[in-house]
């Protein structure tokens, strides 16, 4: 089954995550929210997804270090000596979906909403998103991933990656529409796209700082480029991309 | 499989070095799961792992005495999981709130459905963490009379812990006898709000579910609800259900497992998904435990109450809601209508 991508977006910042106090932390967890959802409604309205078609379509968002620096922040603070008090706002983002569902809210999204985690969570996103309109779910599906590592988190999963410390913040999002449902919305097709079979993860420039981000935004600089077949690939299976309305 | 699992002898959980009780929780359920589906040796089967943990109490405990020990971000914990079990196929990790193990389960069968793996197994699985319980203290959502679901008495949830596993894989590719059929998934991420439940949202998921399963209203004989026990949490689903199925909803047997399990939060749409499996299967709806006294609101529905309802079960549904508006329901029907 051939996918449309009618909607891109992509946003990297070279800044790192506050390791301050916890009100620091707290407003940082807020704005990467605010970022994801922002890059969210750029590529939905690239797109032309509002209205019906919004309400129609799912979301599903990749992220290897989530929001760690909710758990972080609320250990720091039982662990320290006096009267604390937690910020219940904060605790919304506990779980890396809570920016999944900020996205949702922010576009007016009806569909499904799923978030997964891992070093390869935005192929998985990507892969698990196609998967839903394959399988007869929805017409279209905003499928992102964003990454914003915690120190704490990036030491973490240094040991299991590399010895870089990570300081970048960055979100990208496609919008992966079946095809029929593309041209009946006589929307633009940026760029085709096909299921393969599931491979080993490619290393791609960021992935070292960004491994969720990292393969969305190797494909995007690829199509932009005018590469005329780029492939994505992680463990659920991956996406092969060809330019335009073919 | 539900349970709570020791720590392992000589690693205490004061040890920063302890194997993390999270990856043992999740591979004794998929282990039993392999197990029941005669899978064990087939390392081919992929893995898709639901929580919302942040990765564990190995993870916490790194936070407050920093070492060199095996990375414990959630990153991580399909591929340790997967590797506890000797699994080498596709592993995931679903990172969706309170719904993650019914999430699962959804993006599990879709794997399938769009031969992405032959076999897989869907695992939801959660421990009380110290982050989490302080976290959900500051929402005010915790109760101090446990979990008393649709009762005009209820004061909110009794976070648990545990994991649950289901086989999945193709009708056509079964070699031995299913449990249940999984006949259909819904999902939506709809909400007005963050924070307060939304029965519109819950709705959606229903009618998709519904719609995938080609179920109508009358086809439902049960259904094992999300029940958290929280004031707005049990109105906005009810709501919901009264909306889709209307006049059938009077004659549908409900039961909420949690009065008795606790909200195991990302497990739990793994482990309430088996329940509902388990009443399918063997035509008994279970109750809910010490309901007696179902809000005014509900007098006319048909909660399950005092002890099991023997009764042909046609269809059981599942669902499960999460923080941010995050709703997913899972459909059964007996594995005859193979």
């Amino acid at each position: 089954m051939t996918l449309a991508i009618t909607g891109w977006s992509a946003a990297v910042d070279v800044m790192p995550f506050p390791d301050g106090p916890a009100a620091a932390v707290r407003d940082a967890i807020r704005l990467l929210a605010h970022a994801v959802s922002r890059c969210a409604v750029d590529a939905a309205a690239a797109a032309g997804l509002d209205g019906t078609a919004a309400a129609a379509t799912g979301c599903v968002v990749g992220t290897a270090y989530g929001t760690t620096h909710v758990t972080e922040d609320i250990v720091r603070t039982l662990d320290t000596r006096g009267p604390s008090w937690l910020d219940p706002e904060s605790f919304l983002f506990f779980a890396a979906h809570g920016v999944t569902a900020a996205a949702s809210i922010a576009n007016g999204l009806g569909g499904l909403a799923a978030t997964m985690g891992g070093l390869g969570a935005g192929v998985d996103a990507l892969v698990t998103g196609a998967r839903a309109i394959v399988a007869g779910r929805h017409l279209s599906v905003l499928c992102g991933a964003f990454d914003w590592p915690s120190l704490h988190g990036a030491r973490l999963l240094a040991t299991a990656t590399s010895p870089t410390t990570p300081t970048d913040r960055a979100v990208a999002f496609l919008v992966v529409e079946d095809i029929a449902s593309a041209a009946r919305r006589r929307a633009r097709v940026l760029a085709r796209a096909s299921l393969v079979g599931s491979g080993p993860a490619l290393q791609h420039g960021r992935a070292t700082v960004s491994p969720a981000v990292a393969p969305l935004l190797w494909a995007l600089d690829e199509l932009v480029a005018g590469t005329p077949a780029v492939t994505v690939s992680g463990r659920l299976g991956g996406l092969e991309f060809t330019q335009g309305a073919g | 499989m539900v349970g709570l699992v020791p720590p392992a002898r000589g690693a205490g959980l004061s040890e920063p070095g302890a194997p993390d009780r999270l990856v043992r929780l999740a591979a004794a359920a998929v282990t039993e799961a392999l197990a029941d589906a005669g899978w064990m040796g087939d390392a081919d089967v992929g893995l898709v792992l639901g929580t919302t943990d942040t990765g564990g109490d190995a993870f916490e405990r790194q936070l407050s005495r920093p070492c060199a020990a095996r990375a414990s971000l959630a990153a991580t914990l399909a591929d340790d999981v997967a590797a506890a079990v000797g699994l080498h196929g596709p592993a995931a990790l679903v990172w969706s709130a309170s719904a993650s193990g019914a999430v699962a389960i959804g993006v599990a069968a879709d794997l399938v459905r769009t031969g992405g793996v032959r076999r897989v197994v869907a695992c939801g699985a959660d421990t009380i963490t110290r982050a989490g319980y302080f976290g959900l203290n500051s929402l005010r959502t915790l109760s101090p009379l446990g979990c008393r679901s649709f009762s005009s008495h209820r004061r909110g949830i009794r976070v648990s812990e545990g994991a649950g596993a289901l086989a999945l894989e193709s009708v056509g590719n079964v070699m031995s006898p299913c449990r249940a059929l999984l006949v259909g998934y819904g999902a939506s991420g709809f909400a007005a709000g963050m924070t307060r439940p939304d029965s519109a949202g819950i709705r959606l998921a229903l009618e998709s579910c519904l719609h995938d399963a080609m179920l109508d209203p009358a086809d439902v004989d049960y259904i094992n609800l999300h029940g958290p026990g929280t004031r707005h949490g049990d109105k906005a689903e009810l709501d919901a259900l009264a909306d889709v199925l209307a006049d059938r909803l009077p004659a549908v047997l409900l039961n909420s497992s949690k009065p008795i399990l606790g909200h195991c939060q990302g497990a739990a749409g793994a482990i309430e998904a088996i329940v509902a499996i388990l009443a399918v299967e063997h035509a008994v709806a279970p109750p809910t435990h010490g309901l007696d006294d179902v809000d005014p609101a509900w007098a006319a529905l048909d909660f399950v109450l005092g002890g099991p309802r023997p009764g042909p079960l046609r269809c059981g549904l599942s669902v499960s809601c999460g923080l941010g508006g995050l709703n997913a329901v899972v459909a059964f029907r007996p594995a005859v209508d193979a």
